[in-house]
């Protein structure tokens, strides 16, 4: 796919980042284009599934006066995929305020998703005032501790972390989490993919900023024997991919909002384009790992 | 040794005199049991906190440089911190050292004097450096340098003015002697501005009542790190919270949603 039908598929508002595990190997792409990966032939052996991310319902900004239909799209977006996606994860900010309509109406949309099974972590604005007791009424079932858990499927392991219920400047995972991450993978083949969502990046992407998590290094130490350890993150409300050793982080985009780049201007504030600006202001950026390749292809676009 | 203060010295003095400076290629060779290349230093090298001083770089990512990988024909200390596998970004998981910018640069001087030591000498990392030679976001480096020339010490928390920044400002503060960031200053009024407590630090005495505002269009909190302290509810744009404070002592607080937000009402008897 060339730039530009890439920035003509691509819609930044809405925008979701599918991936698909091959043989261990994640490849990205961005929803909505006409990729390989998007397009690859119905497979029970790969995994594939859409990543959403911070949707802050009930944010009432003019960066966008109206979360819910952007929400809604980028829904529309996921149901809309040549194929249904063996699983659709949301890595938090679902809400705006954790207030309890928000969450019933956050609960409701991702009714709405076509997908073998909706996933969910808790973002810093899902745990607001209550330590995430909202958030764990409302998706908590199944998982432990602050509402943390793990999961196979077709041959992956998928480990989902919850670093925003109880932080100081940084994510933090605890001591209780870091030990379910060792005993969890205690029993995996070094060769056995594996996926880990959270809400704020496990890599220190802009400490000042709160975009890191202060014991992560913990957690990703007991994953270094892995051949293919992929983190997927939300929060910075943008594309941003590092890769380190076996380790690659991807940072996705939003459903709500833009926030500026790290360090640029005073504060991560919700940033308000001119109208019509938006999608050109912005940018997207496909993410592929191909199998058998060491390095990550990494393709930034203007939207037009 | 003497063969690292002459190229270090000499790096130091042409930077003060923000000269461009070439190490002679019998120093890098000596200096440099590797082979690598020589490292060209420049005195406006962006990893080097202080070189410009109130100039704030902008981390700009870009990630062209991730896939091109080291640089090694045209150093500097960016590349340098490449090659030895030292990250800019200070991650978690690295030694505490290079967490702060004054110790990063000293750092730095270090993997600029040692290129090819660092490169080859830091054991199981230079293993690591290997293996992911083309990391290092340019991202991280920058925003640390950013940090370093805006202030050296600035955090975050505090609205220090800096270039670049007047267009976000939403108007006076409510709080009058929000001058001196992080300084203690006598004041009941605290502007929340930029993700920012604004005084960062208050003193007042017992029984004082403070009150915040929320003057930014997206909601925060304050709320006592520990102990008994404020604890706001959620504030929205405009609205205020107020706290009396009646025990001596310090309390520390944060914003639960923005908890990088930090301030201190220091309470006197």
């Amino acid at each position: 796919m060339s730039r530009r039908q890439l920035a003509r598929h691509g819609a930044w508002f809405g925008a979701a980042v599918a991936l698909s595990v091959v043989g261990g190997e994640v490849i990205s792409s961005v929803v909505g284009g006409t990729t390989s990966a998007a397009a690859a032939a119905d497979d029970t052996a790969t995994l594939r599934f859409v990543q959403v991310s911070d949707s802050h319902l009930g944010f009432t900004g003019t960066a966008n006066p109206d979360v819910t239909g952007s929400f809604a799209h980028a829904i529309d977006q996921v149901n809309a995929l040549p194929y249904r996606p063996d699983f659709v994860m949301h890595t938090g900010d679902l809400t705006h305020l954790s207030t309890a309509a928000q969450f019933d109406q956050v609960k409701q949309m991702l009714g709405g998703v076509r997908a073998g099974s909706v996933h969910t972590v808790p973002g810093e604005h899902d745990a607001i005032h209550d330590h995430g007791r909202g958030y764990l009424s409302t998706f908590g079932a199944g998982s432990a501790g602050d509402g943390w858990y793990s999961f196979d499927l077709k041959g992956v392991h998928v480990l989902a972390l919850v670093n925003t219920l109880s932080l100081e400047k940084l994510g933090h995972l605890g001591p209780d989490q870091l030990d379910f991450v060792r005993r969890d993978v205690a029993g995996l083949s070094s060769d056995t993919p594996i996926l880990v969502f959270s809400h704020i990046p496990l890599f220190a992407m802009y400490p000042e900023w709160g975009w890191g998590t202060d014991d992560a290094a913990q957690a990703l130490s007991h994953l270094r024997r892995f051949s293919s350890v992929t983190c997927l993150n939300g929060h910075v409300h943008q594309l941003f991919t590092k890769t380190e050793g076996t380790v690659t982080f991807h940072s996705a985009t939003t459903t709500a909002y833009p926030l500026p780049r790290p360090g640029v201007g005073p504060a991560p504030t919700p940033q308000t384009l001119p109208a019509g600006r938006l999608r050109a202001a912005l940018g997207i950026r496909e993410v592929s790992h191909v199998q058998g390749q060491t390095t990550l292809a990494i393709k930034d676009s203007v939207l037009s | 040794m003497h063969f690292v203060d002459m190229l270090v010295h000499r790096w130091d003095l042409a930077r003060a005199l923000g000269r461009p400076y070439a190490a002679p290629d019998e120093l890098t060779r000596v200096l440099n049991p590797c082979g690598g290349s020589a490292a060209r230093l420049a005195p406006d090298d962006r990893l080097l906190p202080g070189d410009r001083p109130g100039r704030v770089t902008t981390p700009a990512i870009d990630d062209r440089d991730d896939r091109r990988g080291p640089r090694a024909e045209h150093g500097g200390p960016t590349a340098l911190a490449r090659r030895t596998g030292r990250k800019g970004s200070y991650p978690m998981w690295c030694s505490s050292v290079l967490r702060r910018p004054r110790r990063l640069f000293a750092v730095a001087v270090l993997a600029v004097a040692f290129p090819g030591l660092a490169a080859c000498g830091s054991g199981s990392g230079g293993a690591a450096s290997a293996a992911a030679p083309a990391y290092a976001p340019a991202a991280t480096p920058t925003a640390t340098s950013g940090a370093g020339a805006g202030g050296g010490t600035t955090p975050p928390s505090t609205p220090a003015p800096m270039p670049g920044m007047s267009g976000m400002a939403t108007g006076a503060p409510g709080a009058g002697g929000a001058t001196a960031a992080g300084k203690p200053v006598s004041a009941t009024r605290v502007a929340i501005q930029n993700f920012a407590f604004s005084p960062a630090t208050v003193t007042v005495k017992a029984g004082t009542t403070v009150t915040w505002t929320n003057q930014d269009s997206d909601p925060h909190t304050v709320t006592a790190k520990s102990g008994a302290g404020p604890d706001s509810p959620t504030l929205d744009q405009g609205a205020t919270y107020q706290y009396t404070f009646t025990k001596a002592g310090q309390y520390a607080y944060l914003c639960t949603i923005h908890p990088f937000m930090l301030g201190t009402v220091v309470v006197t008897p």
